[in-house]
């Protein structure tokens, strides 16, 4: 699995340039919004880490690296694994980078509110992730794009009339602490889930 | 014709099916130290069966052995011995060869930097530039290096020198060669590229419509299959019961035998020439049936 996650970092070094100019973006965000950088940060890490994890399933596709790694001596489970541990990876590397930004622009008054900002995104990143990685493995990346633009305009409209009748705002402060808490499980449950169904689509896949 | 052990790969009534093709009780087996042509047209069923061989696909039925060793249940120890190398290069264009080790050294224990880097040199593969900087021929080197770097043992061709110009073709095959000394190790040669496989194969193995039409020694062939030329006149006079398949000319009728000595000594006024192997694929795909 090591040879993989090599190839899917080399990859991220092919993309050296997009990625230096997506910092120079993060610094000009940072530097223009002051008070509201954290957003502005938090924002592109989620689109960064989607944007590099699903390239490298691009980079794969266009070089057909499939049907050269199925005959590898690695388990198609262990092809499916590394994509999850370098999404783990990504999202460590993009969220410390952020916390540096955010850090270095907005001092340490309001740490632990930072912290979380940046733990929300790390889980929001991984979450949607999550959720593209099958679609990826069973449709190609152009449909999973597809497939997951569509999700992310239908699930808005379908669930926030919901959560508006749910009357969420009259929550007591006791629930909100253990919803909040209960986040990183549910974030965990759907990368593991993914992974699973990823695996299936892979073990059943016929190049 | 060296003298063999064990079969490194041995396949029984190997099936799959698919919506429009399948592959019909396949079997051949490939003695160690040998090269092994696998022929046939496009789509008669050469790269499923690789496909097959490497468990990239599921079987309907059948069984493989590779190194005697189950090719499922022991799929990773038999991966870790043989090397692959396809029509085309799967490595991304904006590698260079260093990168290519970089990820496959992680990927196989016994890979060797040195005999890389040997087969580099000897290759004339540039380290510094990137593949897609590449000709086809450079592409195809450079799989075959990667290919070989780990010492397999098999070594498992898919149509790698089609496209490929003679002379690259020549260098390419004088590898095999090479390699093919160890008699502990095996090729098996998919290719429709009949000529490479006169000059290297031990055994060919024709594939046809999903079926083996036969799997023996190239010298078998060479005794045993000929082509029996008489006039348009005089074939219908013959016993076709000699003849494999035959075709009509404008003037003459051909027919491929299998039993050329005896055919020989059945009709003397007739013509039996030897049969190449292109010759013995094109009667079996376009010429009738007795």
């Amino acid at each position: 699995m090591k040879g993989l996650l090599i190839k899917d970092f080399l990859y991220l070094k092919q993309q050296g340039r997009a990625l230096l100019v997506l910092l120079i973006f993060f610094v000009a965000f940072a530097v223009m919004s002051k008070g509201g950088a954290m957003t502005a940060i938090s924002g592109l890490a989620v689109a960064v880490t989607l944007v590099v994890v699903i390239n490298t399933f691009a980079f794969d596709e266009g070089s057909k690296w499939d049907i050269y790694a199925f005959s590898l001596p690695v388990r198609k489970k262990q092809i499916v694994l590394e994509k999850y541990v370098f999404l783990i990876f990504m999202t460590a590397a993009v969220t410390l980078i952020s916390g540096i930004f955010a850090f270095a622009f907005q001092g340490m008054e309001n740490f632990s509110e930072t912290l979380l900002t940046l733990a929300a995104c790390a889980g929001i990143g991984i979450t949607i992730c999550s959720v593209i990685l099958p679609f990826v493995y069973r449709f190609g990346v152009q449909k999973a794009w597809l497939i997951c633009l569509i999700i992310g305009i239908a699930v808005p409209m379908i669930f926030t009339p919901l959560i508006r009748q749910a009357h969420l705002n009259t929550l007591g402060e006791e629930a909100i602490t253990r919803i909040s808490w209960s986040l990183p499980f549910i974030v965990a449950l759907i990368f593991i889930g993914s992974y699973l169904i990823s695996c299936r689509i892979v073990e059943n896949k016929e190049l | 014709m060296k003298a063999h052990m064990e079969n490194m790969v041995e396949v029984r009534n190997l099936c799959k099916n698919y919506n429009t093709f399948s592959l019909k009780n396949v079997n051949f087996s490939l003695p160690e130290g040998s090269i092994m042509g696998f022929i046939g047209e496009n789509g008669a069923g050469k790269t499923t069966t690789i496909k097959l061989l490497l468990n990239e696909v599921k079987r309907d039925g059948g069984k493989i052995r590779i190194f005697g060793m189950d090719n499922i249940k022991d799929e990773i120890k038999i991966k870790s011995q043989i090397g692959t190398v396809f029509d085309e290069s799967y490595f991304y264009g904006g590698f260079t060869v260093e990168d290519i080790e970089r990820i496959l050294k992680n990927v196989y224990k016994t890979w060797d930097s040195s005999l890389y880097a040997q087969y580099l040199r000897d290759l004339s593969l540039p380290r510094n530039k990137r593949i897609k900087e590449f000709s086809k021929g450079m592409k195809m080197k450079l799989s075959i290096a990667s290919a070989l770097s780990h010492h397999p043992r098999l070594l498992i061709l898919d149509e790698a020198t089609s496209g490929l110009d003679p002379v690259m073709r020549s260098e390419i095959l004088d590898v095999f060669l090479n390699f093919i000394q160890d008699e502990k190790c095996g090729v098996l040669f998919s290719s429709h590229i009949t000529s490479d496989l006169e000059k290297v194969a031990d055994y060919v193995t024709f594939i046809h419509n999903g079926s083996i039409v036969f799997s023996s020694s190239k010298d078998e062939l060479a005794d045993n299959f000929g082509i029996l030329k008489c006039g348009a006149s005089e074939f219908p006079n013959l016993d076709h019961s000699d003849f494999l398949r035959w075709r009509k000319g404008s003037f003459e009728c051909e027919a491929l035998v299998k039993n050329k000595a005896q055919v020989k000594r059945k009709y003397p006024d007739c013509i039996v020439d030897n049969a190449t192997l292109d010759e013995i694929m094109l009667f079996y795909i376009k010429g009738e049936k007795v």
